[in-house]
């Protein structure tokens, strides 16, 4: 299904101010956003349900916010990390990452879990503010917003998780292929 | 279900590390499906949200408005009791759920046979009444038939015949409502019978289970009560205990056979309370 619009390119102007409206054309944007951010597939379903119970029950505020996209993609990282937390089972951070079985007809798998090896490798910060400004498009002053921080954090954040991404074998060999 | 890699232009211009991040990152996600937004249940859940925090809020200032008092009154033994009455007080949050499960966004309504239920939009004209729930294979169909006022003659049977075109079982329902059946249905020429199949991801229907509250059943299970009287009281009155209701049985003279149900009260489609009773008149006996 493609995705009609972008947060960034559309301009906040664009975006609906209906909830439904709003829901319909970032649905799919959000769910997948939330994979990239570390999510599995149902959970990111269940962390963007969540994350957009919260922004309807002040949707007037939400609307009223100078950036709606902005305020959502917020709830969207808060609301993925308090589920981390709920849902923490003991792991622990490690150097090696655990082989995991391929087959040959699951390339598009294959390749999504590449990228999310990579993405693993990047601090949760850096991972973040990746997936807000590449993938779902935020402004740097967008992403500044949703992650409360400073522009220019986010473009150092962004330079860093650059280069660990530039270097990343995995990465390396699907630049190859394409 | 692709996704258009609207990343191809990158924010930061021309940098090929960016281009090939952008570029990674949509294609990584892109035969990712994220299926339908589902709006109902989405709605539900910011009802019950509102609701809860409402709830809290009022428990809060009542124990605040308590607290006060009993500083006011000066007795450390007086706060302790209201504390103590406050941990023996049951907990708000279990009322405001029981509420929850009957909260629906605006603009529809919940439908209940039992302990099932469905949110569906209010301008479907339909009285709980008259609506059965029955389990299909991968969902539950909720099969709403008879809408007041255009059934007549004999009650509508349950067919897959009457799938509505639009909304194939176990489709997603349109969005705008559901379109009527406008085929003539067997005994009833002028029926209108709408058939809506539940599906959590759908935007326009909602399955809940309720566990607080049942409704009370058609008399008849594919439509309204007709001129006739539903033959044995005994599967009635069983499925009324099965859904946790109490059952008080009271005879009249009146058509059918002894034992045949005449009326049931509260009427069919009205949602009540676990444990309410409900009133069964049936056909007398002979004497």
């Amino acid at each position: 299904m493609d995705e009609p619009g972008e947060p960034g390119a559309q301009g906040a102007q664009d975006v609906p101010v209906d909830f439904d409206a709003y829901v319909a054309l970032r649905w799919t944007r959000l769910v997948r956003a939330a994979v990239l951010l570390g999510a599995g597939r149902e959970e990111a379903e269940d962390v963007v349900q969540s994350c957009l119970v919260r922004c309807l029950v002040r949707w007037d505020r939400v609307r009223a916010a100078d950036d709606v996209d902005a305020y959502v993609h917020k709830a969207l990282v808060n609301t993925f990390v308090s589920s981390r937390r709920r849902r923490w089972h003991g792991e622990r951070p490690t150097d090696h990452l655990p082989e995991v079985a391929h087959t040959d007809a699951a390339d598009e798998v294959d390749d999504r879990d590449a990228v999310l090896r990579a993405l693993e490798k990047l601090g949760t910060d850096q991972r973040t503010v990746v997936v807000l400004r590449y993938y779902s498009h935020l402004t740097e002053r967008q992403t500044a917003e949703a992650l409360g921080v400073a522009p220019g954090t986010v473009k150092s954040r962004l330079s860093r998780a650059l280069r660990v991404l530039a270097a990343d074998p995995s990465l390396l060999a699907l630049r190859g292929a394409g | 279900m692709t996704e258009k890699p609207s990343g191809t232009t990158p924010p930061d211009g021309p940098d090929p590390d960016v281009t090939l991040v952008v570029t990674l990152l949509h294609g990584a996600v892109a035969d990712l499906d994220a299926g339908t937004p589902p709006l109902a249940a989405l709605h539900a859940r910011a009802g019950r949200e509102r609701r809860r925090t409402r709830v809290w809020a009022a428990g809060a200032a009542a124990g605040l408005v308590a607290a006060a008092a009993s500083v006011v009154v000066g007795g450390v033994t007086v706060l302790g009791a209201s504390l103590e009455a406050d941990r023996q007080a049951p907990a708000p949050l279990a009322a405001s759920a029981a509420d929850a499960e009957l909260a629906v966004p605006p603009g529809s309504q919940l439908v209940a046979v039992g302990n099932q239920a469905v949110v569906v939009p209010r301008d479907v004209g339909v009285e709980a009444g008259q609506a059965t729930v029955q389990e299909a294979e991968s969902a539950a169909d909720f099969h709403l038939a008879g809408t007041p006022g255009l059934l007549s003659g004999d009650a509508v049977p349950y067919s897959s015949d009457y799938l509505l075109p639009a909304t194939p079982r176990g489709g997603i329902a349109p969005r705008g409502g559901y379109a009527p059946y406008d085929a003539p249905l067997p005994g009833s020429a002028d029926a209108l019978g709408v058939f809506a199949p539940l599906n959590t991801s759908t935007s326009l229907v909602e399955a809940r289970t309720l566990r607080s509250h049942a409704g009370i059943p058609p008399l008849h299970p594919w439509g309204p009560l007709s001129t006739s009287a539903v033959a044995g009281e005994a599967p009635y009155v069983a499925a009324l205990r099965t859904y946790g209701l109490d059952v008080e049985l009271a005879e009249e003279v009146g058509r059918g056979e002894p034992g045949d149900v005449l009326a049931v009260s509260p009427a069919p489609g009205t949602i009540v309370d676990l444990g309410s009773t409900v009133t069964v008149t049936v056909v007398g006996r002979a004497r």
